[in-house]
């Protein structure tokens, strides 16, 4: 195997963690998967590129409003489609009812704004490449990547240093106890929207990059859905972790078999090793509500 | 002297099953006071109610002389702080980290001094700071809980069960901590199954059954009452 091939995985990778922590932080903190983070996504990546990189902005205001955009639409989310359902303690089928509703309220927007058309963004990148030794790399690739990995770098952080994320890790255990310390758990989980948010923001740029923006993009989330999966539901690292695996593993397969057996042969083996392991690597036993 | 906290005619019902109903409820500052009653009398109830958690139907709570905010986070920023039955430690962060949640409210120095304390008053939190709360043992947990609760300043620390489960040798040391406690000047409202202790320990006591107060007393007065020895000490 080449090292060449890993580290394409590698960059796949990283794009998969930034949407499985997106995916799996709102799942820590609610108990239930929210099926409209892939249309965010689609969404902010096309508000960036009519905005930003279409008028000949650069890579670094495009992420930026980008991010922008997906935080204020997981705010909106959370607002319409969560809030009430939470309040109420209703039956986890209307979290499931509602992020499915948003998802198909965003794409529907989106698809309105830009047809059923592909679009490019512009290349960020003077050079396509740059050669370390004998590898070549894609300088998207490495951007993508460093991006990334900062970013997921600068969550742990504030999940695991500061006030504001260990706030967020009580309401994850027990969103009544941690109220019993003065944590406002509304205002918590608006945080939570607001990062996850930002991460879709930043997953739907790079994913046009690497695969052109187009208003169905967001399915591309199921990528991430694995990935946390496999890591184990409930665990961050265990998401970055299963989204590396599920990068490399894709790359790999797609050198050896091509694209078309590539696919079937990835999910084959990411069932096999959920029958094998259901809990995923990090192990956790959270319930799946919805 | 006007009552620390004032419960007034509160009624709380879980859809249509009434749960509190008519509850009048006194707690003097610098006091221990305790309710007593059976599994499903509504204990629990009554504190996640006056913590802010569970919303009452009718009624009125007063602390200080004010209306009791209604957010639970204003709540505890008013100085009314609830210790959760079943102690309800985050079992996944580590024992600082559930320290320092309970300090939410804190922040720098006044944080760091207020953890020391607590290390302080319980040197095994400190010795297992960085270990996982799920890892200690339940008294061990109960003593976090405690603690994690005077993280927050409490004028009023509400107890909720805090002997249950766990052996009478460490039953006396949660009780001699209570002591403790209000002699510091926090007032405590304590609700307990096991009456003989609670009753010994408080100032004063109301005894909760079916959801309505049906005695209330000093805990000496109720220790030789003929309904309450009947009911709760076994003759
Ligand atoms: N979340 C709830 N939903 C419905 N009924 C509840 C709920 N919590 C408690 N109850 C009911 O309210 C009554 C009082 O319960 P609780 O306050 O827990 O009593 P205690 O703490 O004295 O054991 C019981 O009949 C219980 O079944
Ligand atoms: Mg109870």
């Amino acid at each position: 195997m080449s090292l060449q091939v890993i580290i394409n995985g590698i960059a796949t990778g990283s794009i998969y963690a930034l949407i499985a922590t997106g995916f799996a932080l709102i799942f820590n903190i609610l108990k239930f998967s929210n099926f409209s983070h892939g249309a965010t996504m689609t969404a902010a990546a096309f508000v960036a590129y009519f905005l930003v990189s279409s008028k000949g902005m650069g890579l670094v205001p495009t992420l930026a409003v980008a991010g922008l955009a997906g935080a204020l639409i997981a705010l909106f989310g959370e607002f319409v489609g969560f809030r009430r359902i939470l309040k109420n303690h209703s039956a986890p089928t209307y979290f499931f009812v509602s992020s499915i509703t948003l998802g198909t309220l965003y794409e529907g927007l989106v698809t309105i704004k830009a047809g059923s058309n592909f679009f490019n963004f512009p290349s960020f990148f003077a050079e396509p490449t740059v050669g370390v030794g004998s590898l070549v790399i894609s300088t998207s690739d490495l951007v993508m990547f460093a991006i990334s990995a900062v970013a997921l770098l600068v969550l742990a952080f504030i999940i695991q240093k500061t006030r504001i994320g260990r706030a967020l890790r009580a309401v994850s255990f027990d969103r009544d106890t941690a109220q019993l310390m003065g944590i406002d758990s509304t205002r918590i989980i608006q945080v939570a929207f607001v990062v996850s948010g930002i991460l879709a923001g930043f997953a739907g740029v790079f994913l046009g990059i690497k695969y052109t923006l187009y208003p169905t993009l967001g399915s591309l989330v199921v990528k991430g859905f694995i990935a946390s999966v496999i890591g184990g539901l409930g665990s961050l690292t265990g998401a970055v972790v299963g989204a590396l695996l599920l990068g490399i593993l894709e790359t790999i397969l797609l050198a050896v078999l091509g694209s078309g057996y590539s696919t079937i042969a990835v999910f084959g083996v990411m069932l096999v090793f959920l029958l094998i392991r259901p809990q995923g690597i990090a192990g956790s036993n959270v319930q799946e509500k919805a | 002297m006007e009552p620390m906290l004032k419960v007034k005619d509160l009624a709380v019902s879980y859809g249509h099953v009434d749960a509190l109903r008519g509850i009048d409820i006194q707690v003097e500052k610098g006091q221990i006071v305790s309710i007593i009653g059976a599994n499903g009398a509504g204990k629990t109830t009554l504190l996640r109610t006056i913590s802010g958690l569970v919303k009452p139907k009718a009624g009125a709570i007063e602390f200080e002389g004010q209306p009791l905010p209604r957010k639970p986070s204003k709540i505890v920023g008013a100085g009314v702080v609830h210790v959760p039955e079943g102690r309800k430690c985050f079992s996944g962060l580590t024992i600082r980290d559930n320290l320092l949640v309970g300090g939410y409210l804190f922040k720098g120095a006044d944080l760091e001094k207020d953890l020391q304390d607590q290390y302080k008053r319980f040197p095994i939190l400190e010795s297992r700071k960085d270990q996982f709360a799920g890892t200690l043992s339940g008294g061990e947990q109960q003593m976090l809980a405690v603690a994690r609760g005077l993280m927050s300043r409490p004028k009023i620390l509400l107890l909720d069960e805090p002997s249950m489960g766990l052996a009478p040798i460490i039953v006396n040391q949660i009780y001699d901590l209570i002591r403790e406690i209000r002699d510091s000047g926090i007032t405590v409202l304590l609700v307990e199954q096991n009456a003989r202790k609670a009753l010994g320990i408080c100032d004063y006591a109301y005894v909760l059954e079916n959801g309505k107060i049906n005695l209330s007393g000093s805990g000496e007065e109720l220790l030789r009452s003929d309904a309450v020895r009947k009911a709760y000490l076994g003759g």
